[in-house]
């Protein structure tokens, strides 16, 4: 035969929230406290959800940005590898060293190709901002791109650097 | 909830933040960078633009590309700061009618 007995109800159980101003300003402040530290843990679980998500997307795009960095101030010396091929004389422009900087220039591009990173076709287009820095403006104006000075190179979906334009009257302009 | 953003509105770059976590984190733009150039312009289209994009096209658009406006912002026109530095910029300036630039 089991004893059970129902523990003593003492008059405090009984009492409800609504009871609470009965017992004065104490309790009141204490539920107070209460909702302040509700409130502030309802905040932060959802500042670090947020933080968590964000952290994650950030993790992946600093993968890619470390990347970004590294080609970007590697591009420099092909430009200057090019410009030097550009700067030959004419007599020297079939010389075996020549021909040398040449292969050495189509494998940095398809090194960089690898990688992602793809030449933008530039001269004769209509100037872009988007794609285009203009460093020198024909006074005569216009809005095609007469000179390129240094290529701009795209890397996936954007710009790894935007090349480096004059902009003048088109052909038709 | 709504988020309070700070901005750094520079001469040359601005930046803008808020605070995550309570600490401040700076807030990347839409071409996903840090710094914005404190630039805007409007092409002979109509087309407005914004940060390294009106930077790029300002030597091709110099009267409608409008930068180092921090210079100028909160000053009336007679003042001489902007007497001075109103020849250094290529866009125009006026006053308006309570003196502003």
């Amino acid at each position: 035969m089991t004893d059970t007995q129902n523990p003593p109800v003492s008059p405090d159980t009984e009492r409800s929230d609504a009871d609470a101003t009965d017992s004065g300003p104490e309790l009141e402040a204490v539920l107070a406290e209460r909702d302040r530290y509700l409130d502030q843990l309802q905040r932060t679980a959802a500042d670090f959800a947020n933080y968590r998500r964000r952290i994650e997307q950030e993790r992946a795009q600093q993968r890619l940005a470390a990347n970004e960095q590294l080609l970007r101030e590697i591009v420099p010396v092909l430009d200057d590898l090019q410009r030097g091929l550009g700067s030959l004389p004419p007599d020297q422009q079939e010389s075996k060293l020549a021909e040398g900087m040449r292969w050495v220039e189509q494998k940095f591009l398809t090194t960089l190709k690898k990688h992602g990173v793809t030449p933008i076709e530039s001269l004769g287009q209509s100037f872009d901002p988007s794609v285009h820095e203009a460093v020198e403006a024909d006074p005569a104006g216009g809005d095609t791109v007469v000179a390129v000075y240094a290529p701009g190179y795209r890397l996936g979906d954007g710009i790894l650097r935007p090349a480096m334009v004059k902009v003048g009257p088109g052909e038709d302009g | 909830m709504a988020r309070t953003i700070g901005i750094d509105l520079g001469t040359t770059n601005s930046v803008m933040a808020t605070i995550e976590g309570g600490e401040p984190t700076v807030i990347p733009n839409a071409e996903a960078e840090r710094l914005t150039p404190s630039v805007v312009a409007v092409t002979p289209s109509g087309e407005r633009l914004v940060g390294r994009f009106a930077r790029r096209q300002a030597v091709t658009n110099p009267e409608n590309t409008v930068f180092s406006v921090k210079r100028f912002m909160g000053r009336k026109f007679d003042d001489p700061a902007v007497q001075r530095d109103k020849g250094l910029v290529p866009y125009q300036m006026r006053a308006a009618k309570n003196g502003d630039v």
